[in-house]
Parts: C-alpha cells; structure tokens; sequence
C-alpha cells in the first residue's frame, strides 16, 4: 500500500480544462456533401433558417460565390443552387415562416442584393426515400438596397412582413406580395448591432445600438429603451449584441463583445444579465429550444477553440465543451458563426474559417 | 546496404526526431524532440558528415527565454520546420504537445484557456553556424505550435501551418509582417511540396489536395483526393512526405497508405497514379512483406534516377515493426528493397530523410531514447 501523501499546493488536481462536447453529440458536415457532390466550395455559413413544415434547415454558403444548402433530417446536405452574382461581403437567410426563404448579400460597395426562394417545391416533391431533389428557383427580387448594407434581418409574425435592418441606421420593410422595400423607421447607426427580432405577440421590434441600448420600434413609433445589454465595466461604448431570440415573454440575446447572456422581459422593462458561459471572449449565436433551455456557441477571434455551452433557468451555465465531430468526418469548430434549433433539440451550427462546413449538435433530452 | 548509426547519448530526454535537413553548406540538421518526458525541451542537434561530429548547438528554452520545469507545456519539439536558407542559416520554429512537467499528458484542450498549463507559443529563430548563435524573433503563433514550416527563398517568406487550428501564416524572415492565410486542413498538415515559383502543395487531413502560390499569396483547392485505403474515405491520411521529381511527378507518401504515389497537375485537373506496391505480395520475407502491406512509405529521398524511402511499421507485429529501406527507379519503375534499417538488433523508426553531401542517406529515428541519426549507404 503506497504511503499517504500530504496533499499541497502543488499537487492540486489537474483540471483538463474543456473537452470535447460529450453531453449531447456532435457530427460534422462538408457543405461539398461527401454522400452527394455539390457546387458549394470552401467559404464560410453565417446563416442558418429553419422550416419546421418540412423539418429541414436551410443555410447560407459564402465564399468565391453563394449558395442556398438544405440540410434534411436524413443529415444530407443537398445544394439548393448558386445565388447568382459577385461575391458577397455578407449575408443572411430570413424564413416568412410561410413559403418563402429571403437571401439577404450585402456588397463590399454598400449595396445589398436581395434573392427569394421558394420552398414549396421542396416541402412537396423532397422526399427521402425516392430522393426527389427538386428546387424551386433562387430569384432576384427587385432592386434590393441601393447603397445601403444590410446588417439583420427578421420576419415579424405581427403584420406579416419582413423587415430588413442597415448598416447607416434604416429600418426597412418588404412585402414580399408586391416586391419593393420602404423606408419605415432610423434607428441611431452609432455601433449598430446587427441584430434584429419581433415579438410574435405584439409585433414590436428590438434591436440594439449606440452604447448597448435596446430600441424598440412598432405602433407609436421608435422608442429608445432604458436599459443596456450586459457588458464589462467601462466598456458600454464597444457594447454589441450578437443575437436576439423570442422564447414566451421574454427576449433572450447575447452579446459578441465580453460575451454574456442576457434576458428582457418587455412587460417588466427588466433585463437580466445570466453572466459569460466560458473562456471565449465572444458568444456568436444563441436559439432556444421549447423547454426554455438556451443553447449557444462562443468563440474568440483568431485564437482558441469554439465552444458549445447550455444555459438552463434550472441550473444555470454548463459550459458543454469544444465542437468537435467524429462522424461522418473528423472536424473542428474553431469559429463558429451561427447557430439554429430545429426539431427534436437538434441545433445545426454554421462555422467560418472558411472550411465549408457545419455541425449538428444532438442535444441532451433534460439538462 | 551499411548503417551507421549516430547516438544522441547526452539527449537522454529526447525521444523522438521529426524533421531532418540539410545545410548548404553540407551539414546536417534534427530536431531532437521530447515528446514523451513531460516537461522535456527540444533540442537543435547539427551533424558534420565529414568529421562524424554531432554537436547540440540550441536548447528551445533556452531560445525562447523560458523557465525549464514551469507549469505551462514546454518548448518540447521541433517538428517539421527545419529550413536551410541560400545565405547558410537555419530557420526554425517550436511546437508543443509535450506535457508540462509534473503532468503525466498532454492535453491539447487546456491549450488557449487554462492559464497556468497552456502553451505559450511558438518561437521562430534563427540558427547562425558562423557565430554559431541562435536568434530568437519570439512568438509567431500565441497559444499554438507551428506543426510545418519552410522558407520559400523568392519571396524570402516562411509558410507556417499552426496546431491544432491548422491555419496557414506567412511571415517575413523575422517573424514580422503575418499573414494568416486561413484554415487548411481539419487536423494538422505534414508536408509540403514546392512544385514550381506559383505551386507549394499540401494536403489537408483527409488527403484532399491544396496549393499555395507564395507569389500571389493564395491558396487554391484542387477538388483532388490522393490516394487513401478503400475501407476510408481518406481520414487520417495526409501526404505527409513528398518531393517534386525532375520527370514533373510529384513523389508521395501518404500517412494511412502503404504504396508510394505520384500525381501532377495537367490541364486544371490533378493526375494521381499509385504505383503499387513496393514488394510483390508474398515474397517471403515476412517482414517487408508485412511493411509493403500495411506501413507507410516515409522520409523520400532522391538520389539520381532512384527514389529512396523507408517503409515504415509502426503498429503491427513485432517481428515486423520497423523501417525497411527501399527504392524506386523513376526511369524504368522498377522497385527493389534495399533492405531492413538496424543496427545490433535495434531497428529504428525514422521519419524525414535528406541526402548528403557524402552521397549516404540520413535519417533521424522517432521511437528511442535517446534517438540517433542513421546514415545509410547504398
């Protein structure tokens, strides 16, 4: 029997700091689908919508060119087609929650192009057993924004409309019946966020700017909000949402500098700061699953490691570890971008680096 | 076939050897590693053929300024980043993944957020055999190791690819002036191959070929998988040794394979052709046979029209473990094994190999401590 030894400093245990995802389980995706070739190259996803109807995510490609991909729930990334056109410094994907999926590129000269899918080909000849890989057309709509760069963009389940965010402060409208875009709102550009939400209740919008405010715009028109997203001491001039999600009563958003946490009830005019996940310096996108558990992905800019993390009202953080996948091929998540839930608390992640890649993140049934 | 083997007698914490080069001024130089001793740091050994002399001229602590024994991972390797430069230095830079001391593994997690075990990064420097003085152009890649390096003397840049993020940076000759040129590969890179001015091809973790052109500073996917077994889809399989034939071929050995490739780019696309196996099956020579089957041809040597290699086995039986001497004759293809790499009854592991001046075939061994170089003649 080996002697007792004094315990000290120096003998604490050894904390091995993160490891991999093990709660849950990851898998990971080539956009130029290993099961079935695709067009898509190397780029980056920085999007990700989800059409519950026909249980599939829909996601954005950007690198030398642009291209719409569906991920079924048969985990196959299919290529919807190429969004035609240069290439694009950003973009996003907004879903009508009806028929119609918005592609949103932003131009490296300011303008924005804007493209409508629609999905009803798909959700009606798409089937998994016969492989009936039918698209509908990925089609310019009108002029898009002319010298303006799209930031966000949301669908507002209030009146039906998807309304489009810019970087210079507008806020616009588009009605997708009868395709123009109007000019309804500004909301003060300095250190605008690109993000953008809709209380499915009210109708209202939020979104973030200046330092840290939340502004909210519907009926009586744009009011500025009393209170700030989360943000180190100090630091309010450089204070940025990354994401804004609406679960029940409440919107739920994260911050992409000093990475926190957040909750805004409207109907109390609280906001409640649920603190920093993990190390990583940014939380870059967050979605909710039904039984209000928060899932997110953190990353810091050009150094570590991209993490997953849980935040629960029932038992708070768990920081769930670094994205890794074995299957079907081995990959990383150093930088992910985006993050979205689909069904059965599966959450498709979307990564940068330029990789062409994604991950499924299988979640735990309970916390 | 005659060995002779060097012993590193006083590295008794060097374990293992991956990157080999050559001078030019004739000299020969191994990075000898700590992979295994926790706390072990990586040493830059130089060899002088004409004199059989081996001479451990820089300790990577002590080139990084770093206190031996802290509780942070150490400057325990050297892996493949050896580059001899025109005006007679030796570039190279430092890499992690030996445990800090006290610590029984290494954990690559704790490499960005745990501040007290956590890699403190990869130095670049610069060895002068002149002053015999090594200068240190301090931390390249914070919190990552550099897995690759070479200088490419056009446009007088060194091309790094970093672990375990795996992007690929280009710096000046003083470590100034970074360019991250992106993520390459899904887990580390372990060769490149300078094809021509505009091509230095690699292949990322899946064998799936990439490019860069130094000149324009771009890095190009080929949509091409070299050669990988049939029961993978390639995971697991880099090049992880090659060298560009005067014929135009590239010549490569692939890390999950165990025949020699070769493959060129033609019209836009990439021609690959596997050249089969080094011995015909069942030659009765139970442990080549093994190695041609299952190993992996590594440390790619040319040598007039004949390409040397060692088949290496690694895991497998032990009889069989080892690295087996062959060649290839790119004129005619003809094959032949030149024969087993051992010297009383030790058969070493090798990794990378260089030609030297004396015409002999050098490798540094992987799996002892403490290694030794093995010059060969044939």
């Amino acid at each position: 029997m080996s002697e007792k030894k004094e315990a000290s400093f120096f003998e604490e245990p050894v904390d091995f700091g993160r490891p991999i995802v093990t709660r849950g389980r990851v898998f990971s995706f080539p956009l130029r689908s290993s099961i079935r070739p695709s067009a898509i190259g190397d780029g980056v996803c920085p999007s990700i919508a989800w059409d519950a109807q026909n249980s599939a995510f829909y996601g954005l490609a950007l690198g030398e060119q642009a291209h719409l991909f569906l991920f079924d729930s048969n985990s196959l990334v299919e290529e919807v087609g190429r969004i035609e056109g240069p290439r694009p410094q950003s973009g996003f994907l907004v879903f009508d929650q009806a028929e119609h999926l918005l592609c949103v590129l932003a131009e490296a000269d300011g303008g924005t192009r804007l493209f409508l899918h629609p999905v009803a080909q798909e959700r009606r000849m798409y089937s998994h057993m016969w492989g009936h890989f039918q698209y509908g057309p990925i089609e310019p709509l009108g002029a898009g924004l002319k010298g303006e760069r799209a930031l966000a963009g949301a669908f507002n389940p209030g009146d039906g409309h998807i309304y489009l965010l810019s970087a210079s402060g507008g806020l616009f409208r588009l009605e997708l019946s009868k395709p123009g875009v109007e000019k309804v709102a500004e909301v003060n550009p300095s250190n605008l966020s690109p993000v953008l939400c809709a209380d499915p209740a009210g109708g209202r919008l939020y979104g973030v700017s200046g330092r840290g405010r939340l502004w909210s715009w519907g009926a009586g028109g744009m009011e500025q909000l009393p209170v700030q997203v989360p943000c180190m001491k100090n630091r309010d001039y450089a204070a940025l949402a990354s994401c804004l999600v609406w679960h029940g009563r409440s919107l739920f958003g994260s911050t992409a500098q000093d990475a926190y946490l957040f909750e805004y009830r409207p109907e109390e005019g609280a906001m409640r700061n649920l603190g920093r996940p993990d190390e990583n310096t940014e939380i870059r996108g967050i979605d909710l699953l039904p039984d209000g558990r928060v899932f997110g992905v953190t990353a810091t800019p050009k150094a570590g490691m991209g993490h997953l993390f849980c935040w629960s009202p029932r038992r708070g953080f768990s920081d769930l570890g670094v994205i890794h996948g074995w299957q079907p091929v081995n990959d990383f998540a150093y930088e992910p971008l985006c993050i979205r839930a689909g069904a059965s608390g599966d959450f498709l992640i979307g990564n940068g680096e330029g990789r062409g890649n994604v991950f499924l993140y299988c979640s735990p049934p309970q916390d | 076939m005659r060995v002779q083997r060097y012993l590193f007698g006083p590295l008794e914490q060097s374990d293992t050897c991956w990157d080999i080069a050559k001078a030019y001024d004739g000299q020969i130089y191994v990075g000898a590693c700590s992979e295994h001793t926790a706390g072990g740091i990586g040493v830059l050994v130089k060899f002088n053929p004409a004199a059989e002399e081996l001479r451990y001229v820089a300790n990577m602590a002590e080139v990084a300024g770093e206190k031996v024994g802290d509780t942070h991972a150490p400057q325990g390797k050297i892996h493949l980043s050896l580059s001899p430069s025109r005006q007679g230095f030796i570039y190279g830079s430092t890499h992690c993944t030996t445990p800090p001391a006290g610590d029984s593994m290494w954990d690559p997690w704790a490499m960005f957020m745990d501040p007290r075990r956590c890699f403190l990064g990869a130095h670049l420097y610069r060895y002068d055999p002149r002053a015999d003085d090594t200068v240190d152009f301090g931390v390249v890649t914070p919190h990552e190791g550099v897995s690759l390096m070479m200088l490419d003397e056009n446009v007088q840049r060194l091309f790094a690819v970093t672990y375990p993020r795996s992007h690929l940076w280009s710096w000046n000759l003083k470590g100034r002036d970074p360019v991250d040129l992106g993520r390459v590969s899904e887990h580390y890179v372990l060769a490149f191959v300078k094809y021509d001015d505009h091509t230095i091809f690699f292949s990322d973790y899946y064998g799936r070929l990439w490019s860069l052109d130094p000149m324009q500073m771009r890095v190009r996917s080929h949509e091409a998988q070299l050669t990988h077994p049939a029961y993978t889809e390639g995971m697991r399989n880099w090049m992880s040794h090659g060298l560009a034939g005067p014929d135009g071929w590239v010549y490569a050995g692939m890390y999950s394979y165990p025949n020699l490739i070769r493959f060129r780019p033609e019209r836009g696309r990439v021609l690959i052709e596997d050249l089969g196996p080094g011995l015909p099956p069942e030659s009765g020579q139970p442990g080549p046979d093994y190695a041609f089957r299952q190993g992996s041809p590594v440390g790619l040597i040319l040598k007039g029209d004949w390409l040397y290699y060692a088949q290496l086995v690694y895991l497998g039986p032990k009889e069989a473990v080892g690295s087996y001497v062959a060649g290839y004759n790119l004129a005619s293809g003809e094959k032949r094994l030149v024969g087993t790499l051992e010297s009383k009854g030790f058969k070493p592991l090798v990794w990378k190999g260089v030609l030297g001046d004396d015409g002999r075939l050098y490798w540094a061994d992987f799996d002892a401590s403490p290694p030794s170089l093995w010059a060969v003649e044939v």
